[in-house]
């Protein structure tokens, strides 16, 4: 394979750069109160120099809009980066971090906080039930594959524990079916949303997202040498359980926390590697874990604001991220199935 | 819109009328009639028509006792049955009229279907449903003359409520008001809308029904007040939360304490805890208005 220029690369880093640019200004602009992007920047740089501003521009664009933003650029870098780490784990185009469970878990730790009431404690209750949920699952998983260290075991532990942690979603559910408000606000977490969030939301996930960023890019050399198989990249010094615990830990802390701060976003992590993939290189595969997670992150965080910002454009119909990445997620799903068993 | 229907087709306009009309196909008298209730209105306006029906009342619905949905929680004697989602239970009980709500379960209802007279209520969006549910009540358990009474006590209650609402000087509009929870805004044509309006606001909301609204939306039409349910806090400790809420914290309503906490289940009520909600409303609204006039009083013209 002829190698790619350098100008192509950084052609390929500016494109994706700018892209990513111009959806975070659009994002901050599109919304109610109609601000234009002179309105906007010139409230940012108030804020930021420690100024007064307009106290409806504050709460809006500053309150609410930035830490959205924000929160959208790290949690569709950190779901991108975490679908680049699994599928390079499972070395295969169609997994996805949903199988290992983890934001199933979270989502029935908070479905019980919902049933119970824990939710309206205090605005932190919900992060840590799901974090806590995230984190139980992973912990199950460990327990569970801790005797046998071959890929296809975790695998399968995973999708077990995913159709054990929904299914308990879905016996809380039907145990207060009657309450109705109950049910729409489970519904609505579990679709995702950036709505309300704010700078605390931002600070709760900034760490263990940043963490999990540079948790996954550190994996790139060990998933490179998985591609040529489980043998030889043990007979090349890679633990194959260090390898699992670290990618478990990793993919554990990116959609445990992103999951835990604005609920169940799906299929992020399957469609963003391919994306990048696509971006990145004429036959859409072949590229080093180097480069293909650094850009999961970047493509991610465009495709999320891009959703999220979407979304907002079309109030006051409501059009959750969630619902929308599931949508793409899934024909995408049957679109790559299909190439892959052509190529197959 | 009320619908009633026995045996084996579904409930059609013209079973409507005769609904509407209090005749229906059964050979059981109105008034004589054995009712069960499978929605939480019904349980409440059962128990508005006093003591002749209660005896009558032989299953309510599953959150008759729940009182974040029901103003007569643990009213009703424990021995009649709560009915859940199984159609059997209905079904044993045998009843000679079960009222339902459009919105229950399609399955369940087509499971009693032609087994048994059904009343659907159709229509839960204020004062004027509630007077036409009572009305259609009323008439299926042949206690026209008991929900004549409930409607007029409801009527004087509305009345009162309006005739307290602050005055307002030439070109004042009514304050605004935005309740808000969940992400969702009570939209025009909703109980809330009656109950603001009877108490003395300007509902923010432009488009009717429960609208998804988010923080944004909301901090950029600055309701003056703000309503939020209490959910399974105390009222006080919903309130405090909001100083928390990233954007809402910000709201005037909110630094200046115009938000009023509601607690279950008077702002989902679609019976007269709706008036509970106008009074409720109310109070702050009249509280800020006299202490208006006084501030304007004691200040030097």
């Amino acid at each position: 394979m002829k190698p790619e220029s350098p100008l192509r690369r950084l052609a390929i880093a500016g494109g994706l750069a700018l892209a990513l640019l111009v959806a975070a200004a659009l994002a901050m602009t599109v919304g109610p109160g109609e601000f234009s992007l002179g309105e906007v920047l010139r409230t940012l740089a108030t804020e930021l120099g420690g100024g007064e501003v307009d106290r409806r521009a504050h709460g809006i664009l500053w309150e609410l809009r930035l830490p959205r933003v924000l929160l959208a650029v790290l949690v569709g870098a950190s779901l991108g980066a975490a679908g680049a780490v699994t599928q390079g784990l499972f070395r295969n185009p169609l997994a996805s971090p949903g199988v290992l469970g983890i934001s199933t878990g979270a989502a029935a730790a908070v479905v019980a906080g919902f049933s119970f009431g824990l939710d309206e404690r205090a605005l932190w209750a919900t992060p840590v039930l799901a974090a806590l949920g995230a984190v139980a699952m992973l912990g199950a998983l460990f327990g569970l594959t801790a005797r046998r260290q071959d890929l296809a075991y975790l695998l399968l532990t995973g999708v077990a524990l995913n159709a054990l942690a929904g299914a308990l979603s879905t016996v809380l559910l039907a145990i207060f079916l009657d309450r109705y408000d109950l049910a729409q606000k489970a519904m609505a977490w579990m679709m995702g949303s950036f709505d309300g969030r704010g700078f605390r939301h931002l600070s709760w996930a900034s760490l263990p997202l940043l963490a999990g960023l540079a948790g996954a890019w550190s994996l790139h050399r060990p998933l490179d040498v998985l591609v040529l198989g489980e043998e030889t990249a043990a007979t090349l010094g890679v633990e194959r359980g260090r390898l699992r615990l670290g990618a478990a830990v990793v993919v554990g802390l990116l959609v445990g926390t992103s999951t835990a701060i604005v609920g169940v976003i799906g299929f992020v992590g399957l469609i963003v590697p391919h994306l990048a993939r696509a971006a990145a290189t004429r036959a859409g595969r072949g590229l080093a874990h180097a480069r293909l997670i650094p850009l999961s992150m970047v493509v991610g965080a465009a495709l999320m604001l891009a959703v999220d910002t979407l979304g907002r454009a079309m109030s006051p119909t409501f059009l959750a991220p969630g619902a929308l990445t599931s949508l793409l997620g899934g024909l995408f799903f049957l679109w790559l199935l299909r190439r892959e068993t052509e190529v197959g | 819109m009320v619908a009633i229907g026995c045996g084996g087709g579904s409930n059609s306009p013209s079973k409507a009328e005769s609904a509407g009309g209090g005749k229906s196909s059964t050979t059981v008298a109105a008034s004589e009639r054995r009712v069960a209730s499978r929605v939480v209105l019904a349980d409440e306006l059962l128990w508005a028509l006093g003591p002749e029906v209660h005896g009558r009342v032989v299953g309510l619905s599953p959150m008759a006792d729940d009182a974040r949905y029901s103003a007569v929680a643990e009213q009703w004697p424990e021995a009649t049955p709560r009915l859940g989602r199984n159609p059997e239970e209905l079904l044993a009980i045998a009843p000679d009229l079960v009222i339902v709500a459009s919105f229950s379960d399609a399955e369940y209802r087509a499971a009693i279907d032609g087994k048994v007279e059904v009343l659907v209520l159709d229509g839960f969006d204020g004062f004027d449903d509630f007077r036409a549910n009572l009305q259609t009540i009323g008439e299926a358990v042949g206690a026209v003359e008991a929900a004549g009474e409930v409607r007029e006590a409801f009527d004087a209650r509305v009345a009162k409520i309006e005739a307290r609402r602050p005055s307002l000087a030439e070109g004042e509009a009514r304050p605004t008001i935005a309740s808000w929870q969940s992400g969702y805004l009570a939209g025009l044509d909703t109980t809330f809308d009656d109950a603001a309006e009877a108490a003395g606001f300007r509902n923010v909301a432009t488009k009717a029904g429960h609208l998804r609204v988010d923080a944004e939306q909301l901090l950029s039409w600055a309701p003056e007040w703000l309503v939020i349910g209490c959910g399974e806090r105390a009222c006080d400790e919903a309130v405090a939360a909001l100083d928390e809420a990233p954007g809402i914290r910000t709201l005037e309503a909110v630094r200046e304490g115009r938000v009023i906490a509601i607690e279950a289940p008077y702002l989902g009520s679609v019976g007269e805890g709706m008036l509970e909600l106008a009074e409720r409303l109310q109070a702050p609204l009249r509280a800020s208005a006299q202490q208006g006039a006084k501030a304007d009083e004691a200040s030097p013209r």
